[in-house]
């Protein structure tokens, strides 16, 4: 029982990491029509910008991640305005740029910070005990902030205007330029929050587990299995999707194998997908 | 003179879409463009919209040359497009969809008279405010993508085929809406394939073929002209 609430525990910080990815995959998807293989290296970037502000600048783990997050919001600000934008007519291009990004950042991550890895220091470091269930602070605390972090999101795009338009934009650009919405604007601006969110799934994966030059590979594929399960483009798909193949690979590692847990959360998705050939909410946000 | 189009060509990549077109609109006038499909009717309402550039020609609205401006900027000087197809956002809801009618609007007082306003005219949508556009019927939709050009009360409506697809009693009643939007003195600019229909309650209308104006006149003198009639409106 303990050992099933503990993989539950787990399943649900992995499931909320994955999410925050996830979410700006679906966007680059749902506004450009791009598949972005380079946002993984976002999640890396957001990592090392956190890793080196703590370890090397000694700036408290908190201050450090708003700081990977603004830097990496940035750096994203910059490819989409300076890359990704050309090739929005072309999605095969895009596509392109994407790969060609994934090679640029990781080497230039391994020629600035060396190959060894690094961790980022947690801002937690001990256990507590709930009912004779021992868990890792800094992964409730992952838990807490990343949730947060998707539930800002999630009312962002309900309920703010330039949610909203975003929404708009992507369910029809053409309609949503003849109200006066600046298409580059919202894609710029829907870019650079995934990002950010990417940063913070940086942040959280550095401090749990190892910060390298590659770790956005892994869950960058997590976030694509995401995304197809919970329907194209659809942001409450993404997160419920998030969440399954987050619990489902924990209880796989914990009760099978972790050398096996990936390939439960690929049967869960092929399962689904058969019987639900558009993924648990079809398509549309 | 509301808009002028002073023999305006454009281009789709290399096809030529408009070879030469020449129309005016005034204030307050209902004025339909007819002729067969092709003939450049929606490039027409794209080209004054800002959404093409003409190639050659001038655009000319409330006195200025629009070729610099931006399609934001004529949103924001009055000339709303509402596109073929209705082309309404299914899954947000009939209040978000007008809301976004509303994006260049930043007034709350503002754009709850608005919605007042297109209410009046499309009661219907008041008592589906928070179901999916999607859902709507056709006619809904079509009223919905009305409704929505209307939240920022344009000077110049541009309405592309509002009666596609829709049932004789729904095109009555989207016909009589637009000929209230024209008592209330809003220039109107209408492409519709349904010409007689269009034709019954406008003041002109322009005959455009393979990219040309053609003929132009009263609406009720090109409705009883028999060459015309045999010609481009089928009947």
């Amino acid at each position: 029982m303990i050992q099933l609430i503990q993989q539950l525990v787990n399943g649900l910080v992995m499931g909320s990491i994955y999410g925050l990815v996830a979410l700006g995959v679906t966007m680059s998807f749902g506004l450009m029509g791009i598949v972005n293989f380079a946002h993984g290296a976002f999640v890396m970037a957001g990592a090392f910008a956190a890793f080196y502000l703590t370890t090397l600048y000694g700036i408290p783990f908190l201050l450090a991640a708003a700081a990977s997050m603004g830097i990496v919001g940035a750096l994203g600000f910059l490819v989409e305005r300076y890359s990704f934008r050309f090739a929005r007519h072309e999605p095969i291009n895009g596509l392109m740029i994407s790969i060609g990004l994934i090679y640029v950042m990781e080497n230039a991550a391994i020629l600035l910070f060396g190959p060894e890895n690094k961790a980022i220091q947690p801002l937690f470091s001990g256990t507590i005990e709930v009912g004779g269930v021992v868990l890792a602070t800094q992964r409730i605390f992952v838990f807490v902030a990343s949730s947060l972090l998707l539930a800002f999101f999630y009312l962002y795009v309900k309920k703010t205007k330039s949610g909203k338009s975003m929404r708009a934009v992507a369910e029809n650009a053409f309609a949503a330029q003849l109200m006066g919405i600046s298409i580059d604007r919202i894609i710029g601006l829907a870019f650079v929050i995934g990002c950010v969110l990417a940063a913070a799934a940086g942040v959280a994966l550095g401090s749990l587990f190892v910060v390298t030059a590659h770790m956005g590979a892994a869950p960058l594929m997590k976030a694509f299995v995401i995304i197809t399960l919970g329907g194209f483009g659809s942001i409450r798909g993404a997160f419920v999707a998030a969440f399954i193949i987050g619990l489902v690979d924990s209880l796989a590692a914990g009760y099978v194998s972790s050398a096996w847990a990936d390939i439960f959360g690929y049967v869960v998705f092929i399962l689904i997908l058969i019987f639900k050939p558009k993924g648990i909410f079809g398509e549309g946000t | 003179m509301l808009i002028s189009l002073e023999h305006v060509s454009s281009k789709y990549g290399n096809v030529l879409a408009l070879r030469d077109i020449s129309l005016e609109v005034d204030e307050g006038e209902l004025v339909t463009l007819i002729g067969a499909n092709g003939a450049g009717k929606s490039t027409t309402l794209k080209v004054i919209s800002g959404i093409m550039k003409p190639a050659t020609g001038r655009v000319v609205y409330s006195g200025q040359d629009t070729v610099s401006r931006s399609p934001r900027q004529l949103i924001e000087a009055g000339i709303v497009h509402v596109p073929e197809g209705r082309q309404v956002f299914a899954h947000m809801t009939v209040l978000e969809n007008l809301e976004m009618g509303a994006f260049l609007l930043s007034d709350r007082r503002l754009i709850e008279e608005r919605l007042d306003l297109v209410f009046r005219h499309f009661p219907i949508l008041k008592s589906r405010l928070q179901q999916e556009a999607g859902t709507l019927s056709g006619g809904e939709q079509s009223m919905l993508a009305i409704g929505r050009g209307l939240m920022l009360r344009p000077k110049l409506l541009l309405l592309d085929e509002p009666l596609l697809g829709l049932s004789p009693r729904l095109c009555q009643e989207v016909l009589a809406i637009i000929e209230r939007l024209h008592e209330e003195k809003m220039a109107i600019l209408l492409v519709e394939q349904n010409a007689k229909a269009a034709l019954k309650i406008s003041d002109r209308a322009y005959v455009l073929e393979t990219g040309r104006t053609v003929t132009s006149g009263k609406a009720s003198n090109l409705l009883a002209d028999d060459e015309v009639r045999k010609a481009y409106l089928g009947f």
